[in-house]
């Protein structure tokens, strides 16, 4: 694999990845993350309530071939609980990856920056392979990869709001600096703004609401695909430089006035 | 989970559980 997202010890061929909540149904989430690609898909951990349904999406996941879960800690408060998450969700996936996920406050679900460090420290040191959602904030990135984690995830804008790539300046420093993958995560709307995100040299994106709540998933998730693609092949390219000013691309002759235009 | 602990993978065969034990089940559910 040539350009491959490696991950820890694992090398992933697509860097779109998908989180699995919202869908309307289990069978419009197995068709979007067929379309996406992914190879790396988010779960989450609920309690198992006797008698109230439970949604079954371990089964269909199941059914793709190649996919990775990645379980997540929502609903973590704190260091403790998210460690404790983590450990369920290695039991009940099989999974060496876990996304570190603390958001105290259900208003914005921002993350906690302190109980995420520490969280993750306890992680790294038994052996998960950490991808902690995080401020845009690079000094935190880069203790973050200081301490072992595998990437970061900073946010693009608060969970589910669509608001886009609103900390765009500090995702670019965070980007520039880090040595692990940076995988952005959190907020983005359209495949345009993946598109960017991978233009400017990040190394895959995390998407979910603006995939399930399309008004066609699937086609979305092409979408979003076909745009990840496009912006790491971008970069890859290297964009043209910038000027203030005009730069022509043809000769400036003046032959029709016989004479050049200097 | 027993008591808050996390019961390895492992450790379900052999786990034993006594009177008053909180036992809590976890699944795999759909999120981001």
């Amino acid at each position: 694999m040539t350009d491959g997202l490696k991950l820890g010890d694992r090398i992933f061929s697509s860097r779109l990845l998908l989180g699995t909540g919202k869908f309307s149904s289990a069978d419009a989430m197995v068709r979007a993350v067929r379309a996406s690609g992914a190879e790396l898909v988010t779960v989450a951990l609920r309690r198992f309530h006797p008698g109230r349904p439970v949604d079954d999406v371990l089964a269909p996941l199941a059914a793709i071939e190649g996919l990775t879960l990645v379980p997540n800690t929502s609903g973590a408060r704190d260091a403790g609980e998210a460690v404790r998450a983590a450990q369920l969700g290695r039991e009940l996936c099989g999974s060496p990856f876990v996304k570190l996920e603390i958001h105290p406050n259900p208003h914005h679900l921002l993350p906690d920056p302190i109980e995420t460090f520490e969280a993750a420290k306890i992680l790294v040191g038994e052996g998960f392979l950490v991808l902690p959602y995080m401020p845009a904030d690079p000094v935190l990135a880069r203790r973050l990869e200081d301490i072992g984690c595998a990437a970061v995830m900073p946010l693009g804008a608060a969970i589910g709001s669509g608001q886009g790539l609103t900390t765009m300046s500090m995702l670019k420093l965070i980007i520039r600096d880090a040595s692990v993958p940076v995988i952005v995560d959190a907020g983005l709307r359209s495949p345009s703004e993946a598109a960017l995100t991978m233009e400017i040299g990040g190394d895959a994106v995390l998407v979910n609401s603006a995939i399930a709540a399309a008004e066609n998933p699937e086609l979305m998730a092409s979408a979003f695909a076909a745009a990840v693609r496009a912006g790491r092949d971008a970069w890859k390219a290297g964009l043209m430089p910038q000027s203030d000013v005009a730069v022509a691309t043809s000769p400036l002759t003046g032959f029709l006035a016989g004479g050049d235009a200097g | 989970m027993v008591n808050g602990d996390v019961v390895r993978k492992s450790s379900f065969e052999t786990v034993r559980l006594s009177d008053g034990d909180h036992v809590e089940l976890i699944v795999i559910a759909a999120g981001g």
